[in-house]
């Protein structure tokens, strides 16, 4: 979805920063730049033409003009005295041509300038390029006062200045111009770091604990500083974890309140059950003596304490998982004698079939595996059916070699919606199953006992159908 | 059949486990203390002791010790899983071996029978024989060290013979559990450590590593070389 | 669910325009900025023309002096400027001095105008011939008469020649001349009277010419 790869807020401020700096000091030098440039060129032409007008005005002269040497004359007395730097002075009167210098007429003048000092008995300027050589050109025609009337006199005087001394200026302006902005541009970045990381600080140390929490340590808490947004932020944060850490805790008590009274229930029951446990052999020895339905009776109670015994031992198993009191007892053992015996003690030698490579040794808790194995084989048996295969054997991966334990059967298989409950406790995937099956712990025991190994355990459907489990546990589990 | 001291402060639980007991043919002496425990010794002169760990007054692993402290009467201690830090302060006691409750009868004799048989003696082998400062006497089930003899318990004097038999020949935990204990083979092999640990400080010069019952790293252990 | 998740498209494409605006609002002020600077003229450019004031005004070194309007040689009316009123370094200072009709209180301000307006019907003189001044007014003899009168502040100038065929620059000539040499001033129009009828009022307007 994103167009642009998403830049850091740090990059961001600043780019930001820097533009608002780079645009302002641009607009400022630029305004700047125009205002003076214009200033000087103003300046230059104001004091050349008013410098010639200075020049003629009240000056005598005798009309008609009957020789150019005259008018010549004028242009010289003109250009003497011109202003701010010398120009070139060409006079025209009728068709008579003079000027300051050699040459009667100038190559700059425009006939547009010549037309306007004539037709309008107004000072004109004009600005013209002339090979990359900008001159400030202007004309003045001369009037005369007579008897308090003006009267145009036919004569028109023009100057015609180079403006190299205003194109340096210009060019300095601009070089200075660029040389403040850019050292300006570059101190502007302390600012934006600055302000970047006023920011930033707090956003940091927003993330830290932010991960912390994660981290499951709620009672991280941010310091608030000053009253702005980010603060306010921060103290919503505060609020928030605070809110978040009294209902986890809430959550955490209650949770833990249910599994003490679980373990206190166990635990509360087997005292009676190991009495009567004690005394089931009784019943059953003397059952056979009793009238039918006595007899019935007292089987009944005596197979019942047995699996009443058999919940209990599983419950206080699982609290002790829940209380993070399980240990671990490993000692190295070769997998191929482990399991021959786990099946052997159970008689199950003749169901099971088993492929475990000869002198493999792994590192691991022999009662807790023998109870995974017996669980889960025995799992097997009951729900899927013979045959059942065990396969063992190690898979290398980062950290270290891994133990992996398969354990198929030729059953039909779990059902999908079973599957991602089959570890759950009491969990009956057949609601119409009958509890002796199992004291639907054992799964979970198995999983617990697992993962006390640092492993973990997968269900699922094999490719030829039967369910299978496969047990992932490191070679070597750490005590 | 072997007189019975069972030490037991739940009514249900002596009641039970003693008329259980009775049934198959043993007699049964039960108290209710440690303290009732210890008096009936001298006078009851038990085979094995059933001994509760979770005792009012005197607890079961301190009249664990002070039974140790005058004989090697074997003793089973009766416990509950979840108890693991008892189990090993029990076994370190003395206890030769253990009993989760709640036990079926036939579970809790079968231990008592295990804890009370003798090995099997390899045949063509003199009664005595000599390892290093070791005297090991198996018909007379007496060890003496320098001549001096040494006070062990049943499971500790079981396990020296078992390792001497087959000298240097290496044991796993579960083996000697199966052996030694006629336990399951996944059984707690703590019972073995403990065991070992007792032994040694009996048999083997306090400073130094261990000469008769040696420890191999990752297999279990063996006695000797010498 | 799923139809949270999915969203409309066009809804997507309006949350990126949103997420990209200021984006794009930053770009087009930097472009903005740099087009700004790079329109900046660093040399100095051409202009058109452009007015810068008041022309000189000079005076003349015989501010009595008599004002003629010739035609210069670009074809401009174009002024002359003589001898004092009463000079006589022409000659003809003595004719129609004194013009008739007229007020009596208007003789002494009318007398300048018809001598004046004698002078330039007389033409150029050598010196402004040789400047390239010439007339457009036809050649009159010596002594033609002119009359002139007020009416109110207009100036009629009465001549023996005939003064509605005469050609524009003729005309502004006479007009110019006379505009210029009455003493009543101001004067607000100047009319041109001969034997067969007379012209419009009209003022000097020099860049007529």
């Amino acid at each position: 979805m994103k167009r642009f790869a998403p830049l850091g807020l740090r990059t961001r401020l600043i780019a930001g920063f820097l533009l608002v700096a780079a645009i302002s000091a641009l607009t400022t030098a630029a305004l700047a730049y125009r205002e003076a440039r214009s200033a000087v060129l103003r300046q230059t032409q104001d004091t050349a033409v008013a410098s010639m007008r200075d020049v003629l005005d009240r000056r005598p002269i005798r009309l008609p003009y009957t020789r150019s040497t005259d008018l010549s004359a004028e242009c010289r007395d003109i250009a003497r005295l011109a202003k701010p730097h010398p120009w070139a002075v060409f006079a025209e009167y009728g068709t008579m041509r003079a000027s300051s210098g050699n040459s009667g007429t100038s190559t700059v003048i425009t006939p547009e300038l010549r037309k306007a000092a004539h037709e309008a008995p107004r000072a004109v300027f004009q600005r013209v390029v002339k090979d990359g050589t900008p001159y400030l050109t202007f004309g003045m025609p001369a009037v005369m006062d007579y008897r308090g009337e003006r009267i145009g006199t036919g004569a028109v005087f023009y100057g015609v200045m180079a403006m190299n001394t205003e194109q340096t200026t210009i060019d300095a302006m601009v070089l200075a111009a660029r040389d403040g902005a850019l050292p300006g541009l570059a101190i502007s970045v302390i600012p934006a770091l600055l302000a970047a990381r006023s920011v930033l600080r707090p956003v940091r140390d927003m993330r830290r604990a932010a991960r912390r929490m994660g981290e499951g340590r709620l009672d991280t808490r941010i310091e608030v500083k000053g009253r702005d947004e980010l603060a306010e932020l921060a103290r919503t944060f505060n609020e928030t974890a605070g809110a978040l850490e009294a209902s986890v805790q809430e959550l955490q008590q209650a949770e833990a309140r249910a599994r003490r009274f679980a373990a206190d229930v166990s635990h509360e029951l087997r005292t009676p059950l190991a009495g009567m446990l004690a005394v089931t052999e009784v019943l059953d020895e003397d059952a056979a003596r009793l009238d039918p339905d006595t007899a019935a009776a007292v089987r009944l109670v005596s197979a019942e304490t047995g699996k009443l015994a058999h919940l209990v031992d599983d419950l206080m198993e699982i609290s002790r998982f829940d209380a993070r009191a399980a240990e671990l007892h490993t000692d190295e053992v070769d997998m191929a004698e482990t399991i021959a015996k786990t099946l052997e003690r159970r008689h199950w030698l003749e169901q099971v079939h088993t492929d475990v490579p000869d002198g493999l040794r792994a590192r691991l808790d022999p009662r807790r595996f023998d109870v995974v194995l017996a669980n889960l084989v025995g799992n097997a048996l009951r729900h899927g059916g013979g045959p059942v295969r065990i396969r063992v054997y190690a898979e290398a991966r980062p950290g270290g070699p891994w133990l992996l334990t398969e354990v198929a059967d030729s059953g039909p298989g779990i059902a999908p919606e079973v599957l991602p409950h089959i570890f759950d406790r009491f969990y009956k995937a057949d609601a119409a199953r009958t509890r002796s099956a199992g004291s639907g712990l054992g799964l979970a025991i198995t999983l617990e006992n697992v993962r006390l190994h640092g492993g973990t355990i997968r269900a699922a459907n094999g490719p030829y159908g039967g369910a299978v489990f496969t047990v992932e546990m490191p070679w070597e589990a750490r005590t | 059949m072997p007189r019975v001291l069972l030490i037991e402060d739940d009514p249900s639980v002596r009641e039970g486990v003693g008329l259980g007991l009775r049934r198959r043919g043993h007699e049964v002496r039960a108290a209710e203390t440690g303290e009732a425990g210890l008096q009936a010794l001298a006078e009851f002169r038990p085979e094995i002791v059933l001994l509760d760990l979770m005792l009012p007054g005197m607890n079961g692993v301190q009249v664990c010790r002070r039974i140790r402290d005058t004989s090697q009467l074997p003793i089973i201690m009766l416990t509950a899983r979840g108890d693991d830090f008892d189990i090993v302060v029990g076994l370190e006691a003395g206890a030769d071996d253990y009993i989760v409750k709640p036990a079926r009868t036939e579970v809790i004799e079968a231990r008592i029978k295990a804890v009370l048989r003798r090995l099997s003696e390899p045949a063509g082998r003199p009664s005595v024989e000599f390892h290093g400062e070791l005297a090991i006497d198996r018909a007379g089930l007496t060890v003496a060290r320098n001549g001096e003899r040494l006070p062990l318990a049943p499971s500790e004097i079981k396990l020296l013979l078992h390792l001497s038999a087959s000298p240097e020949q290496v044991f796993s935990r579960q083996q000697l559990l199966e052996y030694v204990w006629d336990h399951s083979y996944h059984a707690d092999a703590r019972l073995v450590d403990a065991c070992v640990r007792r032994l040694r400080t009996k048999i083997e010069d306090p400073e130094g590593s261990p000469r008769y019952v040696q420890t191999v790293r990752g297999f279990g252990y063996r006695f000797g070389p010498l | 669910m799923t139809e949270r998740t999915a969203g409309h498209p066009a809804e997507g494409a309006i949350r990126r325009l949103r997420r990209a605006w200021p984006a794009a609002a930053a770009a087009v002020l930097a472009a903005a900025a740099v087009a700004g600077c790079g329109s900046l003229p660093t040399r100095i450019q051409g202009t058109d023309v452009i007015e810068a004031g008041q022309p000189a005004v000079v005076t003349s070194d015989r501010p009595n002096g008599t004002l003629l309007f010739f035609i210069g040689e670009n074809g401009r009316l174009t002024p002359a400027l003589r001898e004092g009123l009463f000079d006589s370094d022409d000659g003809n200072a003595e004719g129609g001095l004194i013009g008739g009709g007229g007020s009596e209180s208007d003789s002494g301000y009318l007398l300048p105008v018809t001598f004046v307006m004698s002078r330039l019907l007389a033409g150029p003189a050598d010196a402004e011939r040789a400047a390239g001044l010439h007339t457009a007014v036809p050649f009159s003899p010596k002594g033609s008469e002119v009359k002139a009168e007020y009416t109110g502040r207009q100036l009629n100038v009465r001549f023996t020649f005939p003064v509605t065929e005469l050609s524009a620059t003729a005309r502004a000539q006479l007009v110019c001349t006379a505009y210029h040499a009455g003493l009543r001033r101001p004067v607000t129009a100047v009319v041109l009277l001969g034997p067969d009828g007379e012209t419009e009022p009209a003022r000097c307007d020099e860049t007529d010419g």
